[in-house]
Parts: C-alpha cells; structure tokens; sequence
C-alpha cells in the first residue's frame, strides 16, 4: 500500500513560502556587532528563529517592538487577530501544521491574560508556541502599575517554560532559549515576558546562536535497546497484538514507521483523537478512532488483546473510561518521549522512553513478518456491527433533517480526504473525527486535551498560513462559532481561504446528549437562539450561504470549496441528534454502547 | 497502598520562580508537603530541594517525574528514611526569670545534647538539633519551665545511595559552560 506522506510534501511547500521572506544566509543578514535596541532585538531573533508570520495585537506595554514590526514588515508578517486568545490559538493551528513553534505576541495586563486558555491549551496538546508579552517598567513590577498582571505567576501552570526579561542584553540568549524548549522533546508552549524598559534599552547584538545548551534540560532520551528487544520479543510472540496511535506519532513524523511496523507484524491499530490522520482510513490494518466516542472494535477489544503497543498517546481519560479496567490482561509496550507518561496511567510491561520515529526505526528490523488473520477478523466483525447500528443509519439517514455525519462524509469524498481539517468542540467535533475518511497522514488540527470552544476558527487560520497549498476546513458548531467569532474580521483582512462551516443544531449538543442520557432530558441552558451568521459573515465581508435540505448539500460544499478566499458555510442539520458510540461516564472502555 | 514518609530531593538550578513551580506539582495534586528546605550546595548556581512528605511510593514517583519535566530540575528523586542521614535545627526561647530553675534548665540543656545561644534575666534561647520526634519531646520539657517560644526548620538530608551532583553535571562540564 502507498500512501503519500503529507509531512514531507508539507515540507517543502513551507520551505518555498518562508523563502520569499527569508532569502539571506545569517550571517550576512546582519553585522557583527552593532548597537541595536531590545525591540529590535527582539524582531531580528524571530527572524533567525525562521518565523515567517506571527499573530498579535499591541497595547502600550509592547508598543516599542510593533514600531520594530512596522519596519520590518517586509520580513515578518504579523497578523492582526480581533482577541489575543486568537493569537493563540492560530499560532497553535500554524504550529500543528509545520511543527514548528508557532508565535504571538501581545500587552500587558489583559493582552496576557487573553492568553491563558490557549497557553493551557497548548501544554495539554503539546503544542510548540512561543508568547511574547509586553510588560510595565522593571523599576514598576509588583506595584500594582497600570496594565501589570503577574505573568510569570499567572503563566507558570500553563507553559512548559516562562521567563521575564528586564535587560535588554538577555533578549538573544532567552529567544534562542525559548524556541528550543518549545520545540524540542515534548513540545510545549512558552512564554516570555518583557518590561518595557528592555525594549527600549540598547544591547550589542553579536550574532543569534539557536538551540542553546540547556544543561538541565535533557529533550531526548536515546533509544536503549535492550528495551527495544524486550518490546520486539512481546510483538513477534503476540496473537492478538493491539496499536494505539497517538498525537506523538504526528510530532514525531513517525507516521511512515508506524505503517510498516503495522503490515509487517501484522497488528491492527486505532488512533486516539489527536493522532487521527497518522493512518489513512483505508488501511487494511487501520481499525478506527478509540475513546468514549471512537470506533466499536477498537473500545471492546482493549479488553482481549495480549499485548498493547501504545505510540506517542498518554493514555487520557477519554481513550481508557475508567483506568484500572483498561487491558488489564494485556502486556504493555509505552514508546513515549515524556518520562513522566510512563506508568502515570496504565502500568507497563516494557516501557520505551524514546522518540517514536527513532524507537520504531529500532524496532523495526528485529519484528517479525506475521499476520493475525483471525483477530483482525475479530476487528472487522465489530465494524460490520456497528456499520448496522450506527454507521449506516448515521450516513443514509431518512429523517427530514440532515444529521452531522453525512455532511461530513460528502466534504470527505468532495475533497478526497486531503484536506486539513479543524474542527471545534462537541458534536460536530466527534463527527468530523469518526466520519472524515483521510487519506493523507498529517491533516487534523483539533483541541483535544482542554477541549476548548473557539478553538478552530483562529487555529484553521493558522493552518492556511502553514499549508496554503491545502484547503483548510473549520468545521464548527453553533455554538463554538460564537466563541471566537471576532476572528471573522481577521481571516476576512488576510483574504486567506479559510472554509468553514457551521453546523447549526441550536443546541450545545454535546451537552445537551449528555442531559438527555444523563440527566432525564432536562435541557438546562443549552438551548441558543442564534443569530443570522451569514448575515454576519457577510458584515465583515466574507461571503456564505446557508442550507437547510439534504439535496443540495453537495453542490453547497463544492460551491464552498470552489469560492476563492474564505466563505461560511451554514448547515441546518438534526437537533437532537446523538453521537453513539459511546463510552459512558464511570464505565470501561470495552462497555461501549452502540445505541 | 501504603502512605510513608518520603523525603524528594532536588538538585536545580538556582533560578527566580522556581519554588513557585515546584510548590506547583504538589498543590496540583492536593498533595501537603511536611517540610521544605532550599540551600545552594557545594557547587554556585546549584540549589538543593529538601522536601518530606507523608504519602504512598507510587505518588512519590510521580511527583518526582513532575518535578523532573521543569526545565530548570537538573534531577529530582526521592528516599525513605532508611536510606537518608537527616536532622532538623529547632530554636526554643523559655520565659523564665526564677534563678534556681534557671539553674535546672541549664542541666536539662546539657543533658539533651542542646546548646544555649542566649541568656537574659527574662528568657534563655536554646538551640536543639535532631530528628523531629526529638526536637518535639524537648519542648514539651522546656514548656514546664515556663512559656516557650518554638521554632523549627524543614528537614536537611543526605542521601547515602542517592545520585551525586558531580554524576549528573560532571565539574569540567560547568566550567565549559559558565
Ligand atoms: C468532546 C471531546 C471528546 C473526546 N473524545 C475522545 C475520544 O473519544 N477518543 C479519544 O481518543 N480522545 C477523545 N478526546 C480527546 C482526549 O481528551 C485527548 O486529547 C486525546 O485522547 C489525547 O490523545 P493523545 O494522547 O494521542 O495526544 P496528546 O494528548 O497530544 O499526547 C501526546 C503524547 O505523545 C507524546 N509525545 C510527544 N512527542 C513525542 C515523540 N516525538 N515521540 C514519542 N512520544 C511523543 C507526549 O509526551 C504525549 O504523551 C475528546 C476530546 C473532547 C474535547
Ligand atoms: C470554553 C468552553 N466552555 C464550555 C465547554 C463545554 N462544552 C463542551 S462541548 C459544548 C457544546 C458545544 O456546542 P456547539 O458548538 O453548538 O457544538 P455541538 O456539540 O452542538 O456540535 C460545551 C458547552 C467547552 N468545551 N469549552
């Protein structure tokens, strides 16, 4: 089977875009030592750092590094979000994209403060971003001056690093610094923060030195192969061998191996939400998505597998129900770069504290050649159930309304499951993960680990400026759409073609299932009244239609698609319609409901 | 599982808001932390975390992997008691004026290994050192003396078989480096 790898091609598609902005060698770029102001300072490290776009908005805490920006626009693009939780959380689209930090910048006080869900967002997805916040005069910290939070206070929970700068000189050393971190090991966001007096405070620049030595920082374990044997000698003597495929798969481009290792050795294997896309859906051996709302075969055979092979996941809360019924029977294998991972949920057999790419590499040459005809079999027999059950009804409906699924399924064949795409938080969320049939292996950008509503408006604008040969596809909820709606007049000012579509049920559906399962259908507060959202859409010029009947649902999205520049789609689909499978609160994995 | 004394032991680089994201790891986790001692060590630049908690070895761990992952934790672990060499400083201040058990007090001082550092016709300081069931036990002695003022330090330890810093930052490397 071949299947082409998006990561490479994604490579050189961003190498000839960073190009335009980036031609000159360092080392001419700039003279050996000159005189130059923090702010500048400040520009000419993202520069080196290889940025090409950033997303922000200023205030006065800052201001001395936008008039830096304005002059070198030339070089570096900055986009101008509506909120800063935006900036956030499009540099986090960008960076899952590119997996490379992604950045923003922003002031003061409540331009930081903005910040902080997309911060937590970040550390809970691993998600490489660098924050820069302006901050008051080194000689006002901690007396209540105008516009002071404490960052580093408020931001230590939520980064994977921060740091405040309060001299000018420490600027090159602390970007360098910050980058690497961000990037390197388990990815992570940053934040530093900059009085201002930094900013206008002159430093000798003497040249820009990336990925510095962090000598107690050590990102990268190295392979040790005693483990690597141990874990082949499990998987050449399994029956009923099990994958699970996680985010870490994608960080690490490990998507490649991770195919090989499947067909050679014979395992099936399902991704969790964040590794979806690291295995095209028509892979013989790819069983589907795990979890609470994942595919039926791969919850109920968590149960009968001899040994579990997870890859680059954390085994969260949401794959296992409750933990210590998760594959109990099975001898564990956990290649995970993060030590802190290992054995924090599941206990393990044999545990690989690596990189994925370079563990699998390791291990692939000592596997076995091998089928497990019968147990995939055991697979497919789940599948062809929960096709009965759910799949079928869900994708051929005959109720009046349409229902998230099918409209998933028609973009999937329309752009034949090459897209990125970038759903929001819910329902809509859960259908897109389930039904949109990859073909690619890098093309699913979504919040998974905080959950965060808003999140994929400014993230699908991120990923247009990480992949502008790809379309991009928000796939939003009524509800999320108005979380983060301001970002209409960003992506509108970019002209970038950002597609989304809304998928307009009047509820918090996903809340409402849980009341109507949970809570006897008492509809507490999720019922929205919405506004005219093309209507909208078009007041901040961006074009759009809405569509109400099933008929003319593929000509509306290929219209969608066609439409140069960004467009609203709005979907009129089911009300009440449930997401099943699944996995109910307090329950195992391998209790999944079908209905 | 069973909750025991666990004592975490640290080497970090000595960095402002440290503290603040070690304390982090614990206040996550609800997790109450008995004592707390920072000091630099033989090496400038280099701090050592001393921190005893009451909890069961599989949380300990993970608390210990926590502490780890901050950039700035060159290596945490943690020890039981067993495998530790470790004291605490208690200072006492006893209001007591009346010379004839003034003269008591001395002998109970000596008698418990504890030194005077101050003598006044109002109070005397004493200083204690030892573990913390020790350093307790004195005050409720010196308490029949009269009103006593009590202040104790969190735990120093060494470790007898926990990693040395010259294996996890070799000296020639620091030098190379600073
Ligand atoms: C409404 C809703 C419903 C959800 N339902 C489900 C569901 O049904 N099923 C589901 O799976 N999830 C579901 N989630 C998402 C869930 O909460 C988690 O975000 C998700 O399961 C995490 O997947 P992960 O462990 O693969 O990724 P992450 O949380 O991103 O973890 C990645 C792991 O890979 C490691 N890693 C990073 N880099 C490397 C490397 N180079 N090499 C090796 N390892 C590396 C990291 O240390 C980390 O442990 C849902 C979320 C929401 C909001
Ligand atoms: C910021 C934030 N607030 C609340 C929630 C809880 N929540 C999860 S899904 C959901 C409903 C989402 O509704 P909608 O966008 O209409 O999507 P649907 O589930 O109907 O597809 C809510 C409120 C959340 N995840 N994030």
């Amino acid at each position: 089977m071949e299947f082409k790898s998006n990561t490479t091609m994604e490579k050189e598609s961003l190498t000839s875009t960073a190009k335009d902005v980036y031609h000159q060698p360092t080392a001419q770029k700039f003279k050996e030592v000159e005189t130059i102001s923090g702010a500048e300072a400040i520009v000419r490290c993202l520069i080196e750092e290889g940025v090409d776009v950033l997303f922000g908005y200023p205030g006065g805490a800052i201001m001395p590094v936008y008039d830096e920006l304005y002059k070198y626009q030339d070089q570096l693009n900055h986009i101008l979000v509506r909120h800063e939780q935006g900036a956030g959380h499009a540099a986090q689209g960008y960076a899952r994209i590119t997996r490379r930090p992604g950045v923003s910048i922003v002031t003061s006080g409540p331009g930081a403060t903005n910040l902080v869900t997309p911060l937590g967002d970040a550390l809970m997805d691993s998600t490489p971003i660098v924050c820069i916040s302006g901050q008051v005069p080194a000689h006002l910290l901690g007396t209540d001056a105008f516009q002071e939070t404490d960052v580093i206070g408020v931001t230590t929970a939520v980064t994977k690093w921060n740091y405040q700068i309060t001299k000018a000189s420490e600027i090159p050393e602390v970007f360098a610094k910050a980058f690497y971190i961000a990037n390197s090991g388990r990815p992570g966001p940053v934040m530093i923060d900059i009085t201002k007096n930094a900013q206008f405070e002159e430093l000798e620049w003497k040249g820009y030195q990336p990925n510095p030595v962090v000598r107690s920082y050590k990102p990268k374990p190295a392979v040790k192969m005693n483990r690597i044997e141990e874990a082949a000698e499990l998987l050449n003597s399994a029956e009923r061998p099990f994958m699970l495929v996680g985010h870490g798969v994608l960080i690490s481009k490990a998507q490649e191996e991770v195919m090989s290792l499947m067909e050679k050795a014979g395992i099936p294997a399902a991704c969790t939400l964040q590794g979806l896309s690291a295995v095209p859906k028509e892979h013989p051996m790819y069983m589907g998505m795990l979890g609470m709302h994942g595919n039926y075969g791969p919850n109920l055979l968590s149960s009968e597998c001899d040994v579990l092979l997870a890859v680059g996941m954390r085994f969260d809360d949401r794959v296992t129900g409750v933990a210590s019924t998760y594959a109990t029977q099975a001898k564990v294998i956990h290649i995970e770069i993060d030590p802190s991972e290992i054995d924090k949920i599941i206990p393990t057999t044999v545990a690989v504290n690596a990189d994925a790419k370079e563990a699998l590499q390791a291990l692939l040459p000592l596997i076995k050649t091998n089928t497990h005809d019968d147990w995939v079999a055991r697979f497919k027999a789940c599948e062809i159930e929960e096709y009965e059950k759910v799949i079928g009804p869900d994708l051929f409906a005959n109720t009046e309304g349409m229902k998230m699924p099918e409209v998933i399924k028609c973009l999937s064949d329309l752009t034949k499951g090459e897209a990125i795409i970038v759903p929001d938080v819910g329902q809509h969320q859960m259908a897109a993960g389930r039904y949109y049939e990859y073909t690619s292996t890098d093309g699913w950008v979504t919040s998974g680990g905080l959950g965060t509503m808003g999140f994929a408006m400014p993230a699908a604008l991120g990923c247009a400026f990480a992949a502008p040969d790809r379309d991009v596809v928000a796939i939003i909820g009524d509800g999320c759409f108005q979380m983060c709606i301001q970002e209409l007049g960003t992506i509108s000012q970019t002209k970038l073609p950002v597609k989304m579509i809304i998928l307009n049920n009047s509820f918090l559906g996903m809340v409402r299932q849980w009341q109507e399962l949970f809570f006897d259908r008492r509809y507490s507060f999720t019922e929205l009244q919405n506004p005219d959202f093309i209507t909208i859409a078009k007041g901040y010029g961006i074009d759009g239609k809405t569509v109400k009947e099933r008929a003319n649902l593929e000509q509306a999205l290929q219209d969608m698609l066609d439409h140069e520049g960004p467009y609203v789609l709005e979907l009129i689909v089911e009300k009440e319609h449930n997401v099943f499978p699944m996995v109910p609160a307090g329950c195992g994995a391998s209790e999944m409901r079908l209905e | 599982m069973q909750v025991k004394k666990l004592t975490i032991s640290a080497y970090t680089e000595n960095v402002v808001g440290l503290l603040n994201q070690i304390t982090l790891v614990f206040t996550r986790r609800h997790l109450n932390i008995d004592s707390l001692n920072v000091s630099e060590t033989e090496r400038k630049g280099i701090s050592r975390f001393t921190i005893a908690l009451t909890t069961t070895e599989a949380m300990a761990n993970k608390v210990v992997q926590q502490l780890n992952k901050i950039i700035e934790v060159i290596h945490a672990e943690y020890h039981e008691d067993s495998n530790l060499i470790y004291n605490q400083i208690a200072l006492y201040k006893v209001s007591i004026s009346d010379a004839k058990k003034v003269q008591s007090l001395d002998s109970i001082v000596r008698q418990n290994g504890a030194t005077i550092l101050s003598q006044t016709e109002e109070y005397t300081v004493i200083q204690n050192i030892g573990h913390r069931r020790i350093l307790e036990a004195f005050l409720t002695i010196l308490q029949d003396y009269g009103e006593t003022e009590f202040v104790r330090s969190g735990r120093v330890a060494l470790t007898t078989d926990g990693i040395r810093l010259n294996e996890l930052l070799p000296a020639e490397e620091e030098a190379h480096l600073s």
